[in-house]
């Protein structure tokens, strides 16, 4: 491997950024060798997402979209969504209190609780209802998300966080192929 | 990417059009979506974080200046949430499940003994995948960081040395040192242009 100083390094990373700078010998051995190998690393990095992927990122922004005037949908639902939806809304918000911490019993009550949620869930009626719940979901998990600042780090708002997150996947999930609930 | 055709996509989608956003995914979606996979080494994780992200995009494409360049804008955002995530997990390590998949959606229950299966195509570039991610692990993350965002965001070396509020020449030399370890673990270092 070439190796420069500082100096180079700094001349290099300008070079290849697009100034026009003539190089030493060593610094172009250099340039060239970090193109050759970036090149050669990033066509494995490339990583194809699956189609679903790409599609609930889609209907996010269509539900945030949406979401920009009306929000907190969820009294508009039917009585099994609206009861789903306020399951959730109490699991991760409100969660109980937690026994004492073992080396064992490590992961939190959530998957329990949300198994009740995604009876709940099996429940629902109509594809509409589904939606709508999503787009609650969606709302929730953005305003948690963005409220969450690095400055405010709460390690407990984060265990919330991170239980939300679960909670939304195992909708999503069960959204994506209802038959397996 | 035209310039013009970029403007067009973003212009459409700080009016608040859906189409906008969804031209914007299609273009950057595949590209995100392998820097969260990257990072995290979990498909589940990064279709969740593109998810994350699109919501993020919506609410602040307002703020985005027009003057500066688009994929360092997106990418930063990207970059901060993998920061949140790595902050999160040091601050409350998560038990690892049976169901984590690996490289190619395999869950590790699958990987167990008695789980074998016919090798298939699909098999090795999984294996090829999962090989390059424990090669990434073995690098500092700043570094994995900054050589994940020179490809996926494409960023230049100034934007890297700013992102990471280090010297120019720095960013440099991480990267060029980090790419040729890469290349070493993956076994595809050029000898004869080593000297």
């Amino acid at each position: 491997m070439n190796v420069l100083k500082d100096e180079g390094y700094e001349r290099v990373a300008r070079w290849l950024d697009g100034d026009g700078l003539a190089l030493t010998a060593e610094e172009r051995a250099v340039a060239e060798e970090l193109r050759r190998d970036e090149s050669a690393v990033g066509s494995l990095l490339d990583t194809p997402p699956p189609g679903r992927a790409l599609d609930r990122a889609r209907r996010r922004a269509n539900v945030a979209l949406k979401g920009r005037v009306p929000r907190w949908r969820v009294g508009l639902l039917g009585g099994a969504a609206a009861a789903a939806a306020a399951a959730l809304v109490a699991i991760v918000l409100f969660p109980a209190p937690e026994p004492p911490p073992t080396r064992i019993a490590a992961n939190p009550a959530p998957r329990t609780t949300g198994t009740a949620f995604l009876a709940a869930l099996n429940a629902l009626a109509t594809e509409d209802e589904i939606d709508t719940l999503a787009g609650d979901l969606d709302e929730i998990a953005a305003d948690i998300v963005l409220t969450a600042r690095p400055e405010l780090h709460d390690p407990v708002m984060d265990v919330r966080i991170d239980m939300l997150e679960r909670e939304i996947d195992e909708v999503y999930d069960a959204l994506a192929w209802p038959s397996e609930g | 990417m035209e310039a013009e055709r970029l403007r067009a996509m973003i212009a459409s989608a700080k009016a608040g059009q859906a189409e906008g956003y969804e031209a914007l995914l299609a273009h950057y979606g595949p590209r995100l979506y392998g820097y969260f996979f990257r990072s995290t080494r979990s498909h589940h994780d990064a279709e969740d974080m593109l998810g994350e992200l699109t919501l993020r995009l919506v609410r602040t494409l307002k703020r985005y200046d027009e003057r500066g360049r688009f994929e360092p804008w997106l990418f930063r955002i990207a970059a901060n949430m993998i920061r949140d995530r790595i902050r999160r997990r040091k601050a409350n390590p998560k038990p690892v499940s049976l169901s984590v998949e690996g490289a190619g959606g395999d869950a590790m229950v699958d990987r167990l003994p008695g789980a074998a299966r016919p090798v298939d195509a699909g098999m090795l570039a999984a294996e090829a995948s999962e090989e390059l991610n424990e090669a990434l692990d073995k690098l500092d993350a700043t570094t994995r960081e900054m050589i994940l965002l020179r490809h996926f965001g494409q960023m230049s070396f100034k934007e890297i040395a700013e992102l990471f509020e280090c010297p120019l020449g720095t960013a440099l030399a991480r990267v060029h040192r980090g790419i040729k370890a890469l290349r070493r673990v993956m076994g595809g270092t050029d000898e004869r242009a080593e000297g």
